[in-house]
C-alpha cells in the first residue's frame, strides 16, 4: 500500500507532463499555421498592391483584322508580368485561355506590350476588360 | 502533484511563448511587406496623378524642290510636374504602334525628360492633311495624351 502512493503519483505526473506537452505542441502547430496564413496572406495583398496594367489602345482605332484584336498593355505596376495568368472579357463573355496569348514573354515595369485576342468582336461599340489573375485588371469602351 | 502542476505550466508556459513569438514574427513581418506596399502603390497614384503630357504640334515636312515627303515631327511637351522617362515613351498612330526617334529639345543628351521640356519625335509616317490621322503620346506611367490632325 505504502509504495503504491508514490506510484499514482508518479503516473499521475507523467500523465500531466505529457497532455501539457500534447497541449503545447498543438499550439505551436496552430501558431506556426497561422504564421504562415499571416506571410502568405500578406504577400498576396503586397503582389496585388504592386501589379497594375493599363490598356492604352486608341479607343476608335484598335487594331482588329481577320478576327484578330490587338490589345496595347501597359504594365504600369512594379512587378513583372508573364504570358500566363491573362483573363480577356468581351462584352462580357470569356474568350478562352488559348485565344489570348500576350506576344513577349514577360513585361517589365512601364513596358508595353501586344495581348492578342481572336475572338468575333462585332463592328459598333464594344468593351473589353483584361485582368491579370487576381490582382490587376483595367477596361475600355472601343470601337471597331 | 506539485512538481507535476510546476513541470506542466512551466510546458505551456514555454509553449506559449514560442506560439506568441512566432504569431508576432511573422505579424511584424506581414505588417511591413504591407506598408512597404501601400507606400510604392501611392508613390505610383500620386505619380500618375501629377503627371501630363500634351501633343503641341504634328507637322510633315516636305523638300522644298522636289516637294517629296522627308519627315513628320511630334512635338510634345511634359506638362506635368513629375519626371518621365524618355525610352519609356511610346507612340500610337491610328491604333498602331510606330518606330521613331527622340530627342529632349531642352537636354539632348538625356533619358529624364523633365517638367516642362520639350520631346521631338521624327518619324518616317507621312501625315497627310486630307485624312484624319489620331496621333497618341504614351509615358511610362500610363499619361498619355491624344490628338486628331487632319481631314475634314
Amino acid at each position: 500500500m505504502g509504495a503504491s502512493v508514490p506510484a499514482s503519483h508518479i503516473i499521475f505526473m507523467v500523465a500531466a507532463i505529457i497532455a501539457a506537452t500534447a497541449v503545447g505542441a498543438a499550439m505551436i502547430s496552430i501558431a506556426f499555421n497561422l504564421s504562415e496564413d499571416i506571410v502568405e496572406n500578406s504577400e498576396g495583398l503586397s503582389e496585388v498592391m504592386q501589379t497594375d496594367i493599363k490598356l492604352v489602345n486608341d479607343p476608335v482605332a484598335v487594331p482588329y483584322s481577320g478576327g484578330q484584336l490587338d490589345v496595347y498593355v501597359l504594365n504600369s505596376g512594379d512587378t513583372v508580368l508573364d504570358g500566363s495568368e491573362w483573363i480577356v472579357l468581351i462584352d462580357g463573355v470569356l474568350i478562352e485561355d488559348a485565344s489570348v496569348e500576350l506576344q513577349e514573354e514577360s513585361l517589365d515595369p512601364g513596358e508595353v506590350g501586344t495581348l492578342q485576342v481572336t475572338a468575333s468582336i462585332t463592328s459598333g461599340d464594344n468593351q473589353i476588360k483584361v485582368m491579370y489573375g487576381n490582382k490587376a485588371d483595367d477596361s475600355m469602351r472601343f470601337r471597331i | 502533484m506539485g512538481v507535476s502542476v510546476s513541470v506542466s505550466v512551466a510546458v505551456l508556459l514555454t509553449a506559449s511563448l514560442i506560439s506568441f513569438g512566432m504569431v508576432y514574427t511573422a505579424e511584424e513581418t506581414a505588417q511591413e511587406s504591407y506598408m512597404q506596399s501601400q507606400e510604392s502603390m501611392v508613390d505610383r497614384q500620386n505619380n500618375l496623378l501629377q503627371s501630363a503630357l500634351e501633343i503641341n504640334q504634328v507637322l510633315s515636312f516636305y523638300d522644298d524642290q522636289t516637294g517629296e515627303f522627308e519627315e513628320s515631327r511630334i512635338v510634345v511637351t511634359n506638362t506635368g510636374s513629375t519626371q518621365l522617362s524618355i525610352s519609356d515613351v511610346r507612340l500610337l498612330i491610328n491604333g498602331v504602334f510606330h518606330p521613331y526617334a527622340v530627342i529632349n529639345l531642352d537636354a539632348p543628351n538625356s533619358d529624364i525628360w523633365g517638367p516642362g521640356e520639350v520631346l521631338r519625335m521624327t518619324l518616317g509616317y507621312e501625315f497627310d492633311i486630307d485624312e484624319t490621322n489620331r496621333v497618341k503620346v504614351i509615358a511610362g506611367n500610363g499619361a498619355s495624351d491624344l490628338k486628331s490632325y487632319g481631314g475634314v
